[in-house]
């Protein structure tokens, strides 16, 4: 069994349906299912270390909110039986209930995004947008933005340190701050307009606006859908089906 | 896609629009970064996508910030894939006001953002409420916590904290943008697909 774009797509729609249509407890265990899928199957394993440290970064101090927003809502949602009491504080079943729900939910959506992009490179990401009919110049949008995602965090460095160095109160109180935000802002926005417009010269200078069409340059490309991303569709549809059923026809 | 559709969405990214759509893509991520960075309390999540509905126009501003809500969720914010019907919202409707004008007058720009917060708080708290639960593992989910302790339903407390935070959010999105495109050169805004949107208009000459 290959496991492509296509495949991942139909895995994260998914699991993002089924986090939320599913209750927390199942949730949990899709999370377990995606953590071990992704240690023992090759083409979910993130793409290098950089993309390792993110996704454990990211699912940390997730999980760290989950435990935070479930005592939260358990202590402040009084809804249910008192479930336990703690140093006289008294935490509700009912909150913890919608903590655990809403907590996982968001858990598993972010997990399988991680998965999703950790694994997928950028690259063959925008080919296969390309290859799916997706526009020409939307995908060459996304590969700018992605282009410009690597390199304004290093801009913005660079303005933040030369306007420090100019004297704006970038570590004052909150006015000063909201004043130093424009200091940063205005170089910001006027560079990249400045270089928006020498890259649009270059684009017209290759002919790229001569008769744009927003059509994908390789055609509707292949459209077959392995089993794999078929069945993992009908799953999704399964769940959804269900799920308004529920909602729609309610139990006596 | 239609033609007239794809000859509108070719004509807003005609000349810097491609190049400059991508920027506000990445603009809308990394002004979260800057907020962050400098502690100051607001999202500013959508300045990018608001220039672009202003210099370029409707259907790029939309392309904007469903390209944005994606790299949100790349980036480590997967919930912000179930807001871009949101996004499409603000998108258009910024590019309605801007179409007639509103960006040319201080005044006018905060009362746009004014509406525009109350559009984004009426669209956003049904899917914040019902896919969520109103926990956006952002500091606003304390505020909705604090509308559900003191006896509001779900729906209600996210609705509240959206009005709350959303209206002040989006009015300062606004008056960023306008004070930016206010003091660019008219050299570099005539460039844009949607400049009659923000440049003086002309005077009429004698009939």
């Amino acid at each position: 069994m290959t496991i492509g774009i296509p495949e991942k797509l139909a895995l994260t729609l998914f699991l993002v349906v089924a986090a939320v249509t599913l209750p927390w407890n199942i949730s949990a265990l899709l999370i377990a299912a995606l953590l071990s899928a992704r240690t023992l199957i090759p083409a979910l394993r993130p793409l290098d270390q950089t993309a390792r440290r993110r996704f454990r970064k990211i699912f940390f101090v997730l999980l760290c909110l989950v435990a935070v927003m479930t005592a939260v809502n358990s202590v402040f949602v009084r809804s249910g039986a008192v479930w336990a009491e703690i140093a006289g504080i008294r935490l509700f079943e009912g909150g913890l209930l919608f903590g655990l729900t809403t907590g996982f939910r968001l858990l598993l959506i972010a997990a399988a995004f991680l998965v999703l992009f950790g694994s997928t490179s950028i690259g063959a990401f925008a080919d296969y947008l390309n290859h799916v009919g997706i526009p020409g110049p939307i995908a060459t949008t996304a590969l700018l933005s992605l282009h410009f995602l690597d390199h304004l965090p290093e801009r913005i460095q660079q303005i933040f340190i030369a306007q420090e160095s100019r004297g704006a109160p970038l570590r004052g109180n909150l006015v000063a701050r909201i004043r130093s935000f424009f200091l940063l802002l205005s170089p910001l926005v006027l560079s990249s307009i400045v270089e928006s417009i020498e890259r649009g010269t270059a684009l017209e200078l290759r002919g790229f606006h001569l008769g744009i069409s927003l059509r994908t340059a390789s055609g509707p490309g292949n459209r077959h859908w392995s089993p794999t991303t078929v069945a993992l569709l009908a799953f999704s549809i399964i769940l959804v089906v269900y799920r308004l059923t529920l909602w729609l026809i309610p139990s006596p | 896609m239609g033609t007239r559709f794809t000859q509108r969405i070719a004509d807003e990214l005609q000349g810097a629009g491609l190049p400059f759509l991508a920027f506000a893509v990445v603009l809308n991520l990394a002004l979260g970064q800057i907020t962050s960075a400098l502690k100051i309390p607001f999202y500013m999540d959508m300045v990018g996508t608001v220039l672009v509905a202003v210099l370029c126009g409707p259907w790029s501003a939309m392309i904007a910030g469903v390209l944005s809500n994606i790299l949100a969720a790349f980036v480590g914010n997967p919930t912000m894939m179930f807001f871009i019907p949101v996004v499409l919202a603000i998108a258009l409707f910024t590019a309605f006001l801007a179409r007639r004008g509103w960006f040319r007058r201080i005044s006018l720009v905060v009362v746009g953002g004014i509406l525009q917060g109350v559009v984004a708080a009426v669209l956003s708290a049904p899917i914040a409420a019902y896919l969520f639960g109103g926990v956006m593992f952002s500091g606003t989910d304390f505020l909705v916590l604090y509308f559900r302790s003191v006896g509001n339903s779900l729906l209600e407390s996210v609705f509240f904290q959206g009005l709350a935070s959303d209206p002040v959010d989006k009015t300062v999105t606004y008056v960023i943008v306008f004070l930016v495109i206010r003091s660019l050169p008219v050299r570099l805004v005539s460039r844009f697909n949607g400049a009659a949107n923000v440049l003086p208009r002309a005077p009429s000459g004698p009939s």
